[in-house]
């Protein structure tokens, strides 16, 4: 498989911490990475620095070829990287349906001047993403939650709907923190589902989780760090 | 009949002003300090070009809406960046600015004595300067801002302009640039501000600073405050509220000078018992924060 993400030596300190250090790994596309590692072994960190919300001291990032080190999060997100955070980030006075469609990037209507100059093609565009949305959201079989207010959601629900923006926005690499917290074992049944279906259709993972169990039973890589450093790599799938 | 129409074109530019501040305030959740500067701007940029270079209003008024898109993208390039407390400050700063300038700038705004002799806008040769011709053309203007309204919030951007209201970051992780999604807005925000400033000039035939002052851009943010923000009837009842206020004391044979620090001292506690009691305001979607 070919390689999406590549790190090499990758670095971060400030003030003499160095929460990443050395830290070099390779992921394939279409492949599903766990992260683990204690409270501070720098998980958070280095997702940060994937995608660019904090600059790295050394290193280098390679995405689909591309040289991403140290460009801003807007231009890095629009390489297709998006980060899933902890606590489900929706707009919570859109609807669901509303929500999806925000997430995505080719829609004419986005921009102040293409609506105003084109109309027309603004107009089908939105109903045709709105559509799009709502086939999503009957795949996933949470189609009655479409025309509901983001706020009013459950924090499952939330998790899911947001899980779903990935889906709409075109997205390569997905980076989820900690997507199973505060989950009952129905919805992270349901959410690993989903992971596996986005999977083949082209999307890649890494993840970051306690639970290991449930996701080491979709992953096919799992990195282990310890300190800012890679402890251990297990490539499962030639395991 | 002449006053009543009167207080129809007070209350049309203020319906304006309302939806302007609903655009900022309400969509991008932006509390400013500084919606008078806009009205200001388009007033000062009708008035002297009417008077300085006998413009007539549809010559006048482009270059109006064109000054007021330069002047909210100016600002917004500086204080689109910051936001909620920071973003309140900067406009606060843009109005004191503001009402300093139109003050100070004699050869130009001819300070403290004002601009007058502004001549009213034409239509096909045809002058409106009736209070009655005047309402029917505000009334249009208010009908056009608001079927812009009933459109624009359908649209994707609209959206993105109020996800970029309920989180900035989520937006920006979604690769889009929030920054941009204030400053449409603040432009939008200034646009509308600057019509109703243009039928203010051109209604009343002479404008001074004191209209364009702190107090009045507070006023404007109260009238949200009060109808709410984030629909189009939230603004639209703040300014029917405010405007008839007055009337209604009148109605109850209360002497106009006790009526008008009646007005100010219902409308404050109107105010303090919506935030009380309604924080959304009578019709409001979002929070003012």
């Amino acid at each position: 498989m070919s390689e999406i993400l590549n790190i090499q030596n990758l670095n971060k300190s400030f003030d003499g911490v160095a929460p990443v250090k050395d830290v070099s790994f390779a992921v394939s596309k279409q492949s599903i990475t766990l992260i683990t590692g204690e409270n501070g072994a720098g998980k958070t960190t280095l997702f940060n620095l994937i995608t660019g919300l904090e600059k790295p001291t050394k290193g280098k990032i390679t995405f689909n070829g591309n040289n991403i080190t140290g460009k801003s999060a807007l231009e890095i997100a629009k390489h297709g990287i998006i980060r899933l955070y902890q606590q489900p980030r929706l707009f919570k006075n859109l609807l669901v349906w509303e929500n999806l469609v925000s997430a995505t990037h080719q829609n004419a209507g986005n921009s102040f001047l293409k609506l105003i100059f084109k109309p027309k093609t603004a107009k089908q565009e939105d109903e045709t993403l709105e559509q799009k949305a709502l086939d999503l959201l009957t795949k996933f079989d949470l189609q009655d939650l479409s025309n509901k207010t983001a706020g009013e959601l459950s924090y499952g629900q939330q998790k899911l709907i947001s899980f779903c923006m990935i889906a709409m926005n075109g997205t390569q690499l997905a980076l989820l923190d900690e997507p199973f917290a505060g989950l009952n074992p129905q919805t992270i049944e349901r959410f690993s589902n989903m992971i596996l279906q986005m999977r083949s259709e082209g999307i890649t993972f890494l993840i970051i989780e306690h639970n290991i169990n449930e996701v080491l039973k979709v992953a096919d890589g799992h990195i282990e760090m310890k300190d800012g450093k890679i402890k251990t790599i297990n490539d499962i799938a030639t395991v | 009949m002449n006053y009543l129409l009167h207080i129809s074109v007070m209350l049309e530019i203020y319906i304006l002003l309302a939806l302007s501040a609903n655009q900022k305030v309400g969509l991008s959740g932006l509390l400013s300090l500084a919606q008078a500067v806009f009205y200001g701007l388009g007033a000062y940029t009708a008035s002297i070009t009417i008077t300085k270079f006998e413009f007539s209003y549809w010559l006048a008024l482009p270059i109006a809406i064109l000054i007021c898109v330069i002047a909210g993208l100016l600002f917004s390039f500086v204080a689109g960046k910051v936001r909620e407390l920071y973003f309140s400050l900067a406009t606060l700063a843009l109005q004191i600015i503001f009402f300093s300038v139109a003050y100070n700038w004699i050869p130009v705004t001819n300070g403290s004595y004002g601009i007058s002799g502004i001549s009213n806008p034409e239509i096909f040769g045809l002058k409106i300067n009736t209070p009655a011709s005047f309402a029917l053309f505000g009334g249009v203007w208010v009908l056009l801002v608001i079927l812009f309204y009933v459109w624009f919030l359908k649209t994707p951007i609209s959206r993105l302009i109020q996800a970029t209201r309920d989180d900035q970051i989520a937006v920006l992780s979604l690769g889009k640039n929030p920054n941009y999604y204030k400053r449409i807005s603040i432009m939008l925000s200034a646009v509308i501000a600057g019509i109703a400033g243009t039928l203010y000039a051109t209604y009343t035939t002479y404008i001074d600073p004191s209209s364009f002052t702190l107090d009045e851009s507070i006023l404007i943010l109260s009238i949200v405050l009060i109808g709410g923000a984030g629909r189009i009837i939230g603004p639209i009842t703040g300014a029917v509220i405010y405007i008839l206020l007055p009337e209604l004391l009148k109605f109850l044979q209360m002497p106009d000078s006790i009526a008008a620090n009646m007005r100010m001292i219902l409308f404050g506690l109107l105010l303090v018992l919506i935030v009380r009691f309604k924080p959304k305001g009578l019709f409001g979607k979002y929070l003012i924060q």
